[in-house]
């Protein structure tokens, strides 16, 4: 099904069957009531081109336990990823906590994307944390950590299903990361 | 109004007012243009043929404020918020942002948001905003954004704070952001 250029009556036409199901029927299938299912309840309309809508749903991953690196170049860290179907472009949420064992060394997180795009993790839309003091108790995990966000509408994706994934690094030292948090709005 | 599956028509059948009032008229009523009651709403999907109007709230709040001493759990500040109270479904993005500094080297200042109305959600340090730095009296402002799982209704979000291991922590230019999905 597919939208149709909607016909213009003029006077004493005669309105027939398939002038209905071609600009009644089968446009009104094509709006958003008639896309609703209840299976996919808090879902929202997005375009997807010219005269055509399609439901989208947002997806997040939140990982509070502790991981670390002492990666100079981006590294996946365990379990920060979410897979949603996108068009071509979604509103990404990157979140963490960030502490490292050495004074003034950066600590940054990233993400990537796999599956129907590939985007390598990249600084221009990290997060980081530099110039405070080296954790001073390993066993204290919230110790000279700074904890932010950063968004980052990502364009050019394949449309279909996309997965993202958080990644991180340090300058030097070893990164500690915790309470990490991926929100993904696909449009 | 309820939504019906728009019939297919045939040659020679004459379109009754009945059918008319069906698949036009109370079909056209659960459009989006039709339920709309507000600029800047999006639509989303309340059940089968069937979506509602959700609009994004936000609150700022400007003037400065602070904590003076140690204070391990979320509280008030003296100019209460930001806040903001909507509709929203099962998820909503929260997006919140914050001015902090220390009046202390190297103390810690942290921020967080609660949800009540519809669903009570305590402000928790596993989402919040934390700002540790070494520099005394230096203001940074960033934010933190997260997707919280809600029972559908009428919800509150209202920023908190807390400080490190000791004060006085500052706050200042403090907005919370809600998207309701």
């Amino acid at each position: 099904m597919a939208w149709n250029t909607t016909y213009v009556a003029s006077t004493n036409d005669t309105f027939t069957a398939a002038q209905w199901n071609q600009n009644v029927r089968d446009n009104l299938l094509e709006t958003e009531a008639a896309k609703a299912t209840l299976a996919n309840k808090h879902d929202y309309f997005v375009s997807t081109g010219a005269n055509a809508i399609t439901n989208r749903r947002s997806a997040s991953t939140y990982v509070s336990g502790i991981v670390t690196t002492s990666s100079t170049s981006y590294t996946d860290l365990a379990s920060s990823s979410v897979t949603v179907t996108t068009g071509t472009s979604a509103l990404v949420w990157i979140s963490a906590g960030m502490a490292n064992s050495s004074s003034n060394a950066l600590t940054a997180v990233s993400f990537r994307v796999s599956g129907a795009t590939t985007v390598a993790s990249s600084d221009t839309w990290m997060i980081s944390s530099d110039g405070t003091n080296g954790w001073s108790n390993p066993y204290e995990p919230y110790d000279e950590h700074n904890r932010r966000s950063a968004a980052k509408l990502v364009t050019g994706l394949n449309a279909g299903s996309n997965t993202f994934t958080m990644q991180g690094k340090v300058g030097s030292g070893t990164g500690r990361f915790n309470n990490r948090d991926i929100v993904v709005l696909p449009l | 109004m309820a939504w019906t599956a728009p019939m297919t028509a045939v040659d020679g059948n004459l379109l009754t007012a009945t059918e008319y009032n069906q698949h036009i008229r109370d079909n056209t009523l659960m459009l989006a243009p039709a339920i709309a009651s507000a600029p800047g709403s999006i639509f989303v999907i309340d059940d089968n043929n069937r979506v509602v109007e959700r609009q994004m709230g936000s609150s700022y709040v400007a003037g400065e404020d602070n904590i003076k001493i140690y204070q391990n759990t979320f509280k008030e500040v003296q100019q209460a918020g930001p806040m903001v109270t909507l509709r929203t479904g099962t998820r909503a993005i929260v997006s919140y942002a914050c001015e902090m500094k220390n009046r202390v080297d190297n103390a810690q200042a942290n921020a967080s948001f609660e949800v009540s109305g519809a669903t009570v959600i305590p402000p928790s340090n596993e989402y919040r905003l934390v700002h540790d730095a070494l520099e005394t009296d230096t203001w940074t402002r960033m934010s933190v954004t997260t997707r919280v799982t809600l029972n559908a209704g009428i919800n509150t979000f209202r920023m908190k704070y807390h400080t490190g291991n000791r004060g006085p922590i500052h706050f200042r230019r403090r907005e919370i952001v809600v998207l309701p999905l």
